[in-house]
């Protein structure tokens, strides 16, 4: 489901492995990112380039595990949105709520 | 005029064969004129909250998508004989729209446009300087197909027992 690609001193890279983020998977990734987080207390970023479409569920799962990371007073960044999932991010606004980069090394200029 | 009719066997897996043949079918009979990859978008992300709300809510064993094109518009009709949504008795007994969800980014509503019927409607609210993130609400679902058609209908037939959505893209 996820697989951490890098873990620096201040943040974690970690890579969505399924292609379709949907209800079947939903649940699964919100749990293992949030013990994730209690684990390591890093910001996080989620590198979604694998996945092809993603579904209402996993929007949800994401935005929990948003609230989740904030309340640690971390971050969550995405990168490596496909255009289809970039364009349901904006149509329902979520660009306003996570920090959205176009790729891993855009995000840490940011950090 | 371009119809078919799609049967979706209500499992998680069944999802993207189901979304494939309903994406293909849009692509093959839309009008030549229209720019078919905003529509295509928009038939997607639908049609995934539409098989993604029969695999929650549904209870049923199967579900109809019916696909109608004319130079118009798209219609997407998804039809279910599973328990009816709890908003019909509200809205029923109501004749203002009835808010379904509201946070920082969007109220989402819902309006009787004649008895056992719901009109869905959006509004996009105003962001302050303070952005509250544990107020947004986790179900994106309805707001998805609101935000994407130009008209999303639910109805429910009590005596045949099925429930429609009927969501609506002009071209």
């Amino acid at each position: 489901m996820i697989k951490i690609i890098k873990d620096e001193p201040n943040h974690i890279l970690i890579e969505i492995t399924v292609t379709e983020a949907n209800l079947d998977n939903s649940d699964l990734f919100k749990s293992q990112v949030t013990q994730l987080l209690d684990r390591h207390k890093k910001n996080l970023i989620i590198d979604l380039n694998s996945v092809d479409y993603i579904d209402s569920s996993f929007l949800g799962a994401l935005v929990a595990i948003l609230k989740h990371a904030m309340g640690m007073k971390l971050e969550v960044i995405l990168v490596g949105l496909k255009k289809d999932v970039n364009d349901l991010l904006m149509l329902i606004r979520l660009d306003k709520v996570f920090k959205i980069y176009t790729n891993y090394n855009e995000a840490l200029t940011h950090l | 005029m371009a119809a078919r009719q799609f049967e979706f066997s209500n499992r998680i897996d069944s999802v993207t064969t189901v979304l494939k043949q309903i994406l293909e079918f849009i692509n093959d009979t839309s009008p030549t004129e229209i720019e078919v990859n905003t529509l295509l978008f928009k038939a997607k992300i639908i049609t995934i909250e539409l098989l993604t709300n029969s695999l929650k809510h549904s209870g049923s064993k199967s579900t109809l998508i019916n696909i109608s094109l004319d130079d118009k518009k798209l219609t997407i009709t998804k039809l279910d004989n599973g328990n009816p949504l709890k908003l019909i008795a509200d809205i029923n007994s109501t004749a203002d729209k009835v808010p379904v969800t509201n946070d920082i980014l969007h109220t989402l509503y819902a309006r009787a446009k004649t008895k056992d019927q719901i009109h869905f409607t959006y509004e996009e609210n105003k962001i302050g300087d303070l952005l509250v993130i544990n107020d947004i609400v986790e179900h994106f679902g309805l707001l998805i197909i609101t935000k994407a058609a130009d008209e999303f209908i639910y109805a429910y037939n009590h005596q045949a027992k099925e429930n429609a959505f009927i969501v609506t893209i002009n071209f």
